[in-house]
């Protein structure tokens, strides 16, 4: 939602774009029993280069869309813009008109106004964020793709187009002049480790995306595709051993789709995966996500002009949370659940304070984190208070 | 207040949280008793081995960690689901069970037959002991946890809390038996029977039964085990 007040606008549309379900306005709010519904949603965020960021979004019945009440963001503690009762303002001076209720202040004057350089870099990233939620007929390409932004759809939408993209840019076709040899080396090699997860499942060897053939593809792929994902199957006779994705393993597209988000250029630094276990068995869920963190590890310096910086994920999957090293501060895991009261709350999972890796090792009895998951031993992971853990009726 | 419990089956569970809930709701206010194990799956046998094997998987700073409140695992902890005292148990009438003395035997453990019901009671509860990696019942009960050994099995206490002058502890598992099916029948509106050939073991039965006993009595001051029982777990919840 910041990203979006960051970007083109808070109406319904904008916000599906940005891969947010589109419920009804009113009903985004807090609405819990003895209590007063808030007249506003409010949103802050902080970023780097102290950078600050509060809105209040008002959501009445009835209405169709979001609207802002007041808006406000500092750069190292200094108002760069806002608006409120009193008027708009950006960095001190009343705009010439009130700007639209439905689109952020940042994107209503940026292209007029001499923001600090790191606030523009910083804040244009995070408007690129968004939602993706892979689903397998828009990677198979079955469901036709409405527009999308580059370099691939929310749910899968021109894959074949993103893969032959990055395909390209391991092969050094679109690397800049300016590019040093070094900077070349390693998006190639965060390329080839993203483009080496669609091998994991283990039955192909190789892909490749070219032109509709209509003896590999049948009739109900998306006939408006031009390029189509194909891929060999090394299990099979070699004069029967290509598949379109169509006939592929869904868990395959999931993650060259993964690929595509963690290093084609055009993809966003910071995005989410929601259900990021899906099409995935325990063991390559584990995998991938592994690899997310060996990319965004890379990917986090400033000089790296590609690759995913900063990456939210969702999970139901126990053995997703035993890809992280909770020890380390640059990868969380947050449990979600709702307290007594309702409320939605947000815990990090981390070591009790003070803890060394040995302490762990001997309390936790060498369990793994997924083997805590399954027997209730982590706080709230499995949402309800007092869970009987074998679910018999005693 | 919260007890976890590990114990052999869904049935001594019951027979447990009812009889303890009961007996010490006086000193203690109510009790939530909770069952850790059995738990896994679908798969794995019940009985004494589960309880058994449970203890070598969760060390002692594990259960602590884990179960019992003011230890932390976790950074954020959620003390309402934690526990105030473990309970262990296991039920004497394993004594001679090939299988049983083969995992006694394999640890280094003496797998010793006594007949009175005193030994037997101590040989099992010295097995819990030894495989919960405690050096004794003292350390076991300052550590929040209490080693359970029921004498003979927990239709014993049953037997106990329903008829007042007997010697549940000292019955064959035949005299308990008919015993438990008397006292089943005279709380179930049936008709008494001279003997029975099993033993009901479904445990929403074994909960009505439990719940009507104790609106009589429990096994407490009719076996002797069972109030050791009961003062090992104020001893362990009081922390002395």
């Amino acid at each position: 939602m910041v990203s979006a007040c960051f970007s083109t606008g808070i109406t319904a549309p904008e916000l599906a774009k940005k891969g947010l379900r589109q419920s009804r306005p009113a009903l985004i709010k807090s609405a819990h029993k003895g209590m007063r519904i808030p007249h506003t949603l409010e949103l802050t965020a902080k970023f780097d280069y102290d950078i600050e960021y509060k809105c209040n979004l008002t959501a009445r019945d009835g209405d169709d869309s979001l609207h802002f009440h007041s808006e406000s963001c500092a750069f190292k503690s200094e108002r760069q813009f806002g608006r409120s009762g009193n008027g708009d303002r950006v960095q001190g001076k009343p705009l010439p008109r009130p700007a639209a209720k439905n689109r952020g202040l940042w994107d209503q004057t940026k292209a007029s106004t001499n923001f600090p350089e790191e606030l523009l870099a910083e804040v244009d990233e995070f408007a690129r964020y968004r939602i993706y939620s892979p689903q397998t007929d828009y990677l198979r390409g079955v469901k036709p793709s409405s527009a999308y932004d580059e370099p691939v759809g929310l749910h899968g939408e021109g894959l074949p187009e993103a893969v032959a993209d990055i395909i390209g840019q391991y092969k050094g076709e679109k690397s800049s002049e300016e590019s040093s040899k070094e900077a070349t080396e390693i998006i190639k090699e965060i390329t080839s480790l993203t483009l080496n997860l669609a091998f994991l499942p283990g039955w192909t060897h190789a892909f490749r995306v070219g032109r509709m053939d209509p003896d590999l593809v049948p009739p109900e792929l998306n006939r408006s595709t031009a390029n189509v994902l194909y891929f060999v199957d090394h299990f099979m006779h070699e004069k029967r051993n290509t598949l379109s994705a169509y006939d592929s393993s869904e868990g395959t597209l999931f993650l060259l789709f993964m690929a595509v988000i963690l290093c084609h250029k055009d993809a966003p630094r910071a995005f989410a995966v929601d259900n990021i276990d899906s099409a995935l068995n325990p063991h390559l869920t584990r995998t991938l996500i592994e690899a997310i963190i060996r990319v965004s590890q890379r990917t986090v310096d400033p000089n790296m002009g590609v690759g995913a910086k900063q990456v939210f994920l969702t999970s139901h999957n126990p053995t997703s949370i035993d890809a992280f090293d909770i020890f380390d501060d640059d990868q969380r895991v947050f449990v979600v659940h709702r307290d007594e009261r309702g409320f939605t709350k947000c815990d990090r999972l981390a070591p009790a304070e003070g803890m060394t890796r040995d302490d762990w090792a001997k309390r936790s009895g060498g369990k793994t984190l997924s083997q805590m998951w399954v027997t209730n031993q982590i706080p709230y992971i499995n949402g309800s208070t007092r869970i009987n853990p074998n679910g018999l009726d005693l | 207040m919260r007890i976890g419990v590990v114990c052999e089956g869904p049935t001594d569970f019951v027979v447990m949280r009812s009889f303890f809930a009961k007996d010490l709701r006086k000193d203690f206010g109510p009790i939530d008793f909770q069952i850790i194990q059995p738990a896994l799956d679908n798969t794995l046998p019940g009985g004494w081995s589960q309880v058994l094997y449970w203890l070598e998987n969760n060390p002692p700073e594990n259960r602590s960690s884990l179960y019992l409140k003011g230890q932390s695992l976790f950074l954020r902890e959620n003390e309402d689901v934690k526990f105030d005292a473990l309970i262990f148990q296991i039920d004497t009438d394993i004594i001679g069970e090939e299988g049983f003395e083969k995992f006694c035997r394999d640890r280094g453990l003496t797998a010793s037959k006594p007949v009175e019901p005193d030994r037997r009671a101590d040989l099992i509860r010295g097995i819990l002991v030894s495989i919960s990696s405690r050096s004794s019942i003292g350390e076991a009960i300052g550590a929040s946890e209490v080693p359970i050994a029921i004498v003979e099995a927990c239709e014993t206490w049953v037997v106990a809390a329903g008829i007042s002058d007997c010697n549940a502890e000292a019955m064959t598992a035949e005299e308990t038996r008919n015993n438990f099916g008397k006292v089943f029948a005279r709380l179930s509106g049936q008709k008494e029977r001279k003997s029975y050939k099993n033993i009901n073991k479904n445990v929403k039965s074994r909960k009505r039964i439990c719940s009507k006993l104790c609106e009589e009595a429990t096994p407490r001051g009719r076996a002797a085990h069972y109030d050791l029982c009961l003062e090992h777990i104020q001893q362990a919840i009081r922390g002395t």
